[in-house]
């Protein structure tokens, strides 16, 4: 295939299939490089980590702990709780923080009277669906905790229902609906248990390959099949509870949905496989704690949420060139430092990276590091110092910019 | 009536004439219409038949082109013919829809001539159809089944192979 019909050809494919085009060979690979990406889509950027947003106990804005060559202009100036993929959420309102866009959802529906009333006090969580390289439309899930079941079902009564409705903002629709999900297995528990072991209403969630993995604290993880409306729940990795492990976090990564656990000293990396009939959780990382000291010469910087701080990001107004871009922790894992048997009282985790085998920690000295599960090595990113000392992370979201297509009426940041 | 409208003779790069209808081949190749104006004044004294040499493509893939052309740019063919549209599915949106399957549905090499073909004859309608053809042929492959399907030879070094799997490793 010549390359002038070759950039036409591949300018007409989804970017799944652009992507395994650009690995059969150089030829194809600079076609879709000079030629197709440019053109035709602009609106998908290259995969990498620009940061991660850190939620803390306190109830300030999350902070923004970014990559230098990210830094430029991606000051956000409102306060922000949710994050995924290329999207933020934060209740009703949807950001892109690449372009700056923001939407608000509509409000969402009332539900009929009856119903209303005996869940007067239920309180809904708002997961984003969004995986540009599928579709450019993005739709948000919103669920109740499974304590929100109390008033209707009995303490006997079997355990997930056979039925899960959803609440679902298509941005194709620009409207909410509701969808009934349906249980693909037998009820393995009762009510009365999981209202027990679910203290905290807590939750946080991962969208991969069309399936929306929601973690709730301590208790189990919903798969919602978001193609088949069917849901299941899978149960967490074993003894995870036992080993008094204090930290956890659901995450994307290499080949699929992964779960990290910190706690006596330990650093645990699951893996959820799902590729036969039965869906495991396979042990990929048992570490004791860590981790000498080495410094990455463009530490990242940390971006304030809340408008009171100063902007540190000043120093760093220049362009980013194309080499820095990859520079420091992201080019290999060969530059990063063996870990020594230093103890380390208290890390914690802030989550997975999404494409490469690194969990991303913060030590005592409040050094983030990215640690490669797989060599046991480790490289410091920057210093996290966030507010004081009392403060802990509640939940850290790793920040890929892919998409920079208009959001539905959307509104730009100042 | 079909005898006094003008035809004109494309010659193919391997010499063999096909005969078409003038306005039907002007209205689909920009490229045949541009030559056609450009000989004009001299066909108006002679009168005489012309002949237009098309270097780029075969006998095999003009007949083919040609056979396009008559069914899309043809009005009178088309509307003159409606056993044509009996074969249409109801949910079809075009009349030639099937026509188009058909026609695309053909090994690679030829296919890709096609693309050639109706590039250098600048006949968009033709090309787009086949460009997505080509295009559907690689939709939810492997990077090893689009090289066996095109031929291409894996020219990555070692180091290449394993930045740009990294790079794109998403979408396995």
């Amino acid at each position: 295939v010549p390359r002038d019909v070759l950039a036409d050809v591949l300018a007409l494919l989804p970017p799944r299939t652009l992507a395994v085009s650009r690995c059969v060979c150089r030829e194809w690979r600079d076609v879709v490089d000079a030629d197709v990406r440019c053109q035709l889509r602009t609106d998908l950027l290259p995969l990498s980590v620009a940061g991660i947003f850190v939620e803390t106990n306190e109830a300030e804005p999350p902070d923004f702990f970014i990559r230098p060559s990210m830094a430029h202009g991606q000051r956000l100036s409102r306060p922000f709780s949710r994050v995924h993929l290329g999207l933020l959420l934060d209740d009703d309102l949807v950001v892109n923080p690449t372009t700056r866009q923001w939407m608000r959802l509509p409000p969402y529906p009332t539900l009929h009277e009856e119903k209303q009333r005996s869940r007067r006090r239920c309180h809904y969580y708002p997961y984003r669906v969004f995986d540009p390289s599928f579709s450019p439309y993005f739709e948000v899930f919103s669920m109740e905790s499974p304590l929100d079941y109390k008033d209707e079902l009995s303490e006997e009564s079997g355990w997930p229902p056979s039925e899960y409705m959803l609440r679902v903002y298509s941005s194709n629709t620009e409207r909410w609906e509701e969808r009934s999900f349906l249980r693909e297995e037998e009820h393995t528990a009762t009510a009365a248990s999981v209202w027990s072991k679910l203290d905290c209403r807590r939750c946080h969630a991962v969208y991969r390959h069309g399936a929306l993995y929601v973690y709730w604290m301590l208790t189990f993880i919903t798969r919602i099949n978001v193609s088949t409306n069917k849901y299941r729940v899978i149960d967490l990795p074993p003894d995870i509870i036992s080993t008094r492990c204090y930290q956890f976090r659901l995450g994307k990564s290499v080949g699929g949905v992964h779960f990290a656990a910190v706690g006596q000293r330990r650093l645990q990396v699951w893996f959820l496989d799902e590729s036969g009939s039965k869906i495991e959780w396979v042990l990929k990382h048992v570490t004791r704690y860590p981790f000498s000291d080495h410094q990455t010469g463009r530490p990242w910087i940390l971006q304030h949420g809340s408008y009171s701080y100063d902007d540190v990001q000043e120093e760093n107004n220049e362009e980013p060139t194309a080499a820095e871009n990859d520079s420091g922790w992201d080019s290999d894992a060969d530059n990063a430092t063996d870990i020594d048997l230093d103890s380390c009282q208290y890390i914690e985790l802030l989550g997975l990276h999404p494409y490469r085998d690194i969990v991303f920690l913060v030590l005592p000295s409040k050094k983030a590091v990215a640690y490669y599960f797989n060599s046991s090595k480790i490289q410091h990113l920057g210093g996290l110092f966030i507010g004081h000392f009392y403060q802990f992370i509640k939940e850290g979201f790793i920040y890929t910019p892919t998409w920079i297509g208009e959001l539905p009426a959307a509104n730009y940041l100042v | 009536m079909a005898s006094e409208k003008k035809v004109v003779f494309l010659r193919s790069s391997d010499g063999e004439a096909f005969e078409v209808s003038e306005e039907v081949i002007s209205a689909a190749s920009v490229t045949i219409k541009g030559m056609i104006d450009e000989e004009s004044p001299s066909r108006a004294d002679t009168a005489a038949t012309t002949t237009l040499a098309i270097p780029n493509v075969t006998a095999a893939t003009l007949s083919r082109v040609l056979h396009y052309v008559n069914k899309h740019f043809d009005a009178a063919a088309v509307v003159g013919r409606p056993d044509d549209y009996i074969f249409c599915a109801p949910g079809d949106e075009h009349p030639l829809a099937r026509f188009d399957d058909d026609f695309v549905d053909v090994d690679n090499d030829t296919l890709i001539d096609l693309v050639h073909a109706a590039e250098y004859l600048h006949i968009k309608k033709l090309f787009d159809l086949t460009c997505k053809a080509v295009a559907d042929k690689l939709k939810g492959r492997t990077i090893d089944q689009i090289r066996e399907t095109f031929g291409i030879v894996n020219d990555y070094t070692v180091e290449e192979e394993v930045e740009v799997y990294r790079e794109n490793s998403w979408a396995f």
